[in-house]
């Protein structure tokens, strides 16, 4: 028997049982529906993580001090409030990095205390000031920042001067046009500590970022204010910065930089691939979870294939036994109702993929318009049904329905036929 | 008068198409053990009409399935067209029933939900015969038995007599050999039962090799031999050939 002609019997049959056909695909299409809704689900995210990644550059190693006594040092905390790591990242370290192989440049960060007053008075007009840290783990959802006037500032360890958020500058009373004006104009900055004492520290505007961005001040003018603050001029060399970000020339030389700053210089540090690899895990973890429903609905749905082929060839008994007289082999028989199995279970998984595709749709517009009106800045499809995805969803369907379909199948193909004729 | 094109092909002469030896066959019935065959020996020559009577219970189903394949013998030959079929592999015994042996059932046993010209390609689609030329050679055996005007017709829009006439037609499909009847007419009113017998004769005068299961002489008498079976062996073997049919 040819397989077209096996195809076209088997699907003939079905078509002879029609609602029971599509009572029995019902149970393959929810288990479907579920699988595919719930590994589509976080697809979306999981692109946008991975995308924003690799555009922040996965040569990046991320460098941070060792705080906590698991890692080897010593959690060291001064009357003063400072906590002080194990081997400052200081100037010294910053400087061994460098000469690291494979290393291109270093950006350095210098975090703050939070003092309770700080302005800036730019031509006489005082503002309030809030400063923002870079973080080393940016924001991964976060929109890159836009300049109206003038540049970001630079990473390096002696950068001076300050980026002024342009929505601040507008309700002081600058409009667009004045801000290009704005750059190199002198800074004073003005903090004030608990018991009342004040310092100015002079800088120069080197930027205007659009939005209500916090301001951000270069390194070095950050190292003024922390030694005022800790009345300590060698806060630097004992405290070091609070992070770094390593440049290098491909992605091994990251993995081996990492390494080596880790293992020979006693600080911790972390590559946006090892970071990804974790939101990978992460992601992966969570579908094979919410797969598992999936799977529990298609192992159901899988017994009432069982149960249907058993009722179908029990029905048919008498005509498999005329199959077996006219020369099928047993062979072909269970050919034919695997295929028949196959058949129930591929209808199942179309619709259950496209009704799975539909609901993402739906869900994907319900969720970005709930985020929009939260202001919560995600933009990106939370349901993603991918080609794999469509074609993993339909081969596993078919797969479920040939495995629920073997065992009734052997049946049929080891049939006696001289009983089967005689079959009622 | 009918012919059938793949009978006379590649068997010596002296040599007879069927040949069994010994042949017995035991069901298990409880804890006693029954022989519906016990021990025939029978020579059956190509294009021969060979009726096998008896009481019910004698053994002449059963002989007829060991003869087609559809049943094993427990012990014993069964030599037909130079291989013993009783030896034969699974896949040798799907061959033999698909190459050399035409079945015709007291109750027709056509497939209900398909057509007659549908069932008559059955063997042919199981052959693996590509849908136009088995659709063309279902139609010509269709018109062979008379049936050209109901190639569309399902089973049950058919008479009895035509319903048994498209078996047979389906039974010619894949050029048997040896086409093994089991009450062919048991189900038909007697004036169709001649019709279907004037057919049957008529295939087996072109050659075909005729074996038939009947308790009803009148059929019987159809044959060239009468084999009579009584608990399983053989009782007595009579030539009995009905004068040269007129009303064909």
């Amino acid at each position: 028997m040819r397989l077209s002609d096996t195809f076209l019997t088997a699907t003939q049959n079905l078509g002879r049982r029609k609602v029971r056909t599509v009572l029995t695909s019902i149970g393959v299409f929810v288990g479907i529906l579920t699988v595919v809704t719930m590994v589509s689900l976080g697809v979306g995210i999981q692109q946008q993580v991975t995308d924003t990644i690799k555009q922040l550059g996965l040569q990046t190693v991320f460098v941070t001090p060792r705080l906590s006594g698991t890692s080897g040092g010593t959690v060291n905390v001064t009357g003063t409030g400072r906590i002080r790591p194990a081997v400052p990242l200081n100037n010294d370290a910053v400087a061994k990095i460098g000469q690291v192989t494979g290393v291109i440049s270093v950006e350095v960060m210098l975090s703050l205390p939070t003092p309770p007053g700080m302005t800036v008075t730019i031509d006489g007009k005082t503002l309030p000031l809030s400063l923002a840290d870079r973080s080393p783990q940016a924001n991964l959802f976060e929109q890159p920042t836009t300049f109206l006037a003038g540049n970001a500032l630079p990473g390096s360890a002696d950068a001076r001067g300050i980026v002024l958020g342009g929505k601040v500058l507008q309700s002081a009373g600058y409009t667009d046009n004045d801000l290009a004006g704005l750059v190199g104009k002198a800074a004073t900055i003005t903090v004030t500590a608990p018991r009342g004492e004040q310092q100015t520290f002079d800088t120069t505007i080197v930027g205007v970022s659009q939005g209500f961005n916090p301001a951000q001040l270069g390194n070095a003018d950050k190292l003024a204010i922390k030694e005022w603050w800790y009345n300590d001029p060698n806060i630097l060399e004992t405290d070091g910065y609070s992070a770094a970000i390593v440049h290098t020339d491909s992605l091994n030389s990251a993995t081996v930089v990492s390494r080596t700053i880790q293992d020979d210089m006693g600080f911790d540090s972390a590559t946006l691939q090892t970071f990804l690899d974790q939101v990978n895990r992460i992601f992966s973890i969570l579908q094979v979870m919410l797969s598992s429903i999936g799977l529990l609905a298609l192992f159901v749905a899988s017994i009432g294939i069982v149960n249907t082929m058993i009722m179908a060839i029990y029905e048919r008994t008498r005509e498999i036994g005329i199959l077996k007289a006219l020369g099928s082999s047993n062979g072909e028989i269970l050919r034919m109702f695997t295929i028949e199995a196959g058949l129930i279970g591929l209808l199942g998984g179309i619709v259950g993929v496209v009704l799975g595709w539909g609901l993402g749709v739906i869900l994907n517009a319900v969720i970005r318009g709930y985020f929009k009106s939260q202001q919560v800045p995600i933009d990106a499809p939370f349901f993603v049904v991918t080609p794999e995805l469509v074609l993993a969803a339909l081969a596993f369907a078919t797969f479920v329905g040939v495995v629920a379909g073997l065992y009734p199948a052997f049946r049929a193909a080891r049939l006696n036929p001289l009983a089967a004729l005689r079959h009622e | 008068m009918l012919t059938n094109s793949g009978t006379g092909i590649g068997t010596a002469h002296n040599q007879p198409l069927i040949r069994l030896v010994g042949l017995t066959r035991q069901y298990r019935v409880g804890p006693t053990t029954v022989a519906a065959v016990a021990g025939v020996d029978l020579e059956i020559a190509e294009g021969e009409a060979v009726a096998l009577v008896g009481p019910s219970g004698s053994g002449k189903s059963t002989l007829l399935n060991l003869l087609g394949g559809l049943d094993s013998p427990t012990s014993g030959e069964i030599w037909v067209d130079g291989e013993n079929i009783a030896q034969a592999s699974p896949k040798r015994l799907v061959a033999h029933r698909r190459e050399r042996i035409g079945f015709v059932f007291q109750s027709f046993n056509l497939l209900q939900h398909r057509t007659a010209i549908e069932n008559v390609e059955m063997p042919l689609m199981v052959a693996g015969i590509d849908r136009a030329e088995r659709r063309k050679q279902a139609r010509a055996l269709l018109e062979q038995v008379g049936l050209g005007a109901r190639t569309d017709h399902r089973p049950n829009q058919l008479s009895g007599g035509e319903q048994q006439r498209v078996a047979i037609a389906r039974s010619l499909a894949n050029h048997p050999k040896i086409l093994l009847a089991d009450e062919p007419t048991g189900n038909l009113d007697s004036a169709t039962g001649t019709e279907v017998m004037a057919l049957l004769r008529a295939l087996n005068a072109g050659g075909l090799t005729l074996i038939l299961v009947t308790h009803d002489m009148t059929v019987a008498s159809y044959g060239d031999r009468i084999v009579r079976l009584r608990d399983g062996k053989i009782v007595a073997i009579e030539a009995a050939r009905v004068a040269e049919q007129s009303n064909v």
